[in-house]
């Protein structure tokens, strides 16, 4: 589990260079990692990773606290970089090699990673999401249903389903 | 655990080992170091840099001016359209002034029309009774000479009583004819049973009433000529604006019809007298059939001289009085003490009566506060442009000429 940023970081982030840097080097990996989960290419993630800090640094003075994780309200800017990215452009073919280089651990059964990654594709961005976020990025349904702006037990419900769904996919392929 | 769960969490791992270059991360960081300087330079306001009070005149100057200037005319309308001004502002004005109602003593310089058709539509002073200097020596013909006429006295025609009955020599007979016109504020009802008490006191007598709210009351009535004056002054009493409309006059010399009466009244007169003196001399010598014949055309004639002086006298006292038409327009309450002139005749009439009458409500109900505050949102309203216009500038302003951040503090 993550630690959060404290309140008067944040707060003094809204007035000091490095105080705010110091945000920045807290959450820097995380959200370079809830890039590359979705986007799956290391450039691009770097990317989003700088569009998502330079949108906090214009919008961090309109930030208050309500209760919720100042990640979740991160996380909500990086996953509207992800959206407005593919809005733009389309999603490259799945490569293998790539995924190698990647993911250094997928190196063994590739088939397995490359079904996985496919049965991702297929679901809604919804359901991918929301799958990512609870099992890739280790996010709480809490978490998750203050990102996505749902309740927790609708939260709970949608993990479900697009787990259901995705296994349906993945035993297509296994039959196939 | 399932098969999902599980390479999803082996996904995990993987990710957990990859991390973003340290050469991406430290150029990410001077981008952001970058930017942040460049908006602190941008928008001071986004740091704790104080403003200088030179920023701070220029910005509260131009918004405290207007302010000012909207409150100062908020107050000034609130002031100035006040409802009895508004009342004064819309109120129809009376359309004769004093001056154009004084009976002059220069109306001997008058000259009338000739007798014949003798309309006279003019101010009261044309009005006067005026003296027949032309009449001839016999008193009995009336010539073109007759036209120039002098102002004399009133007629002594008395109305109720046939033995006040006179017409002399010098003297002339009009039918007269008057429309007069007043604004009221009282009741329509009460202002009828008092108008009948006063006609009544000046021996006058109502013909007829006729009333409807849109158009007000037309009344019809007949005075004695010489108590049109007081009864003008009575009406001027109940006028709204304490004056008296008067939308026409008119005067007929109708000497002439008198005349001719008298002349033929003379003639049988001077007739019947001679055969009075034939039936009564001694010189001729009548047969009997002759004296009764003579005696039954004395008798005849006496008839008709009695007839003919009746239609005199019936002339002189009908036209011993003057016909006044009085139009009453009728001025409703809307709000305690404002009044408004009712009018649903056209329909622009009745919008404006309608749309005085709620906003009159609504003023009066608030009172000056409510008042002034509609003006001051009025004004805001029409000056909110010029406001945006003034910040735009400034703003603009302070883009060319940015001001210096102090040094953050962290």
């Amino acid at each position: 589990m993550y630690s959060e940023a404290k309140a008067e970081l944040i707060q003094a982030a809204k007035q000091s260079e490095e105080a705010f840097i110091e945000l920045y080097q807290l959450y820097v990996q995380r959200v370079f990692r809830f890039a590359l989960s979705r986007t799956r290419n290391q450039q691009l993630a770097e990317d989003i990773t700088s569009e998502t800090f330079l949108t906090l640094l214009n919008k961090l003075h309109t930030y208050t606290p309500t209760g919720a994780a100042f990640s979740s309200w991160l996380f909500q800017i990086a996953l509207n970089h992800i959206r407005t990215h593919w809005r733009k452009e389309k999603s490259p073919p799945l490569d293998i090699d790539s995924l190698a280089d990647l993911i250094p651990s997928a190196s063994g059964n590739h088939k397995d990673w490359l079904d996985l990654f496919l049965a991702l594709d297929h679901l809604l961005e919804d359901d991918r999401n929301i799958l990512l976020m609870k099992y890739v990025d280790d996010l709480p349904n809490q978490k998750i249903a203050e990102i996505l702006k749902i309740s927790p037990n609708s939260c709970t419900v949608r993990i479900h389903r697009a787990k259901e769904r995705a296994q349906t996919y993945l035993q297509t392929y296994d039959q196939s | 655990m399932t098969n999902l769960e599980k390479q999803l969490n082996e996904l995990k791992e993987g990710l957990e080992q990859s991390s973003m270059s340290d050469r991406a991360q430290a150029g990410i960081e001077q981008r952001l170091r970058l930017v942040w300087q460049q908006n602190n330079a941008q928008a001071p306001t986004m740091t704790n840099t104080k403003k200088s009070w030179k920023d701070r005149l220029v910005f509260i100057m131009p918004l405290g001016l207007s302010g000012a200037a909207i409150s100062f005319l908020a107050i000034v309308t609130t002031v100035t359209l006040s409802p009895s001004n508004l009342i004064d502002l819309e109120s129809p004005t009376s359309n004769l002034s004093e001056e154009g109602y004084a009976i002059s003593d220069d109306s001997s310089q008058l000259v009338t029309q000739p007798l014949g058709d003798a309309d006279v539509n003019h101010s009261k002073t044309a009005g006067l009774l005026a003296q027949d200097s032309a009449r001839k020596a016999n008193g009995r013909e009336l010539s073109d000479a007759a036209l120039m006429m002098e102002p004399m006295p009133p007629a002594t025609i008395g109305t109720n009583s046939k033995d006040n009955l006179s017409f002399g020599e010098g003297e002339q007979l009009f039918d007269e004819s008057v429309s007069l016109g007043i604004e009221t504020r009282q009741s329509i009802t009460e202002l009828i049973t008092n108008l009948r008490t006063e006609i009544s006191n000046l021996d006058g007598y109502l013909v007829g009433i006729n009333y409807n709210k849109a158009s007000g009351a037309t009344i019809n009535l007949q005075l004695p000529a010489e108590k049109l004056t007081t009864f003008e002054s009575y009406l001027k009493e109940l006028d709204r604006n304490n004056s008296l409309e008067v939308s026409a006059y008119s005067v007929e010399n109708i000497s002439e019809q008198v005349v001719v009466i008298e002349e033929a009244v003379k003639n049988a007169e001077e007739q019947v007298a001679d055969w009075q003196a034939q039936l009564e001399s001694t010189d001729q010598q009548l047969t009997f059939e002759q004296r009764t014949d003579l005696q039954s055309k004395v008798d005849e004639q006496s008839s008709y001289i009695s007839s003919k002086q009746g239609e005199r006298d019936e002339l002189i006292a009908t036209y011993g009085l003057i016909d006044v038409k009085l139009t009453v327009t009728e001025w409703v309450s809307l709000w305690q003490g404002h009044y408004w002139q009712y009018d649903d005749d056209t329909l622009g009439g009745a919008f404006k009566y309608n749309l005085a009458k709620v906003i009159y409500r609504l003023i009066h109900s608030g009172g000056s506060l409510v008042r002034f505050g509609i003006w001051l949102l009025i004004y805001a309203v029409l000056l909110t442009p010029v406001m945006i216009v003034c910040r735009r500038l400034y703003r603009s302003y302070r883009l060319r000429h940015p001001a210096t951040p102090k040094p953050p503090v962290a």
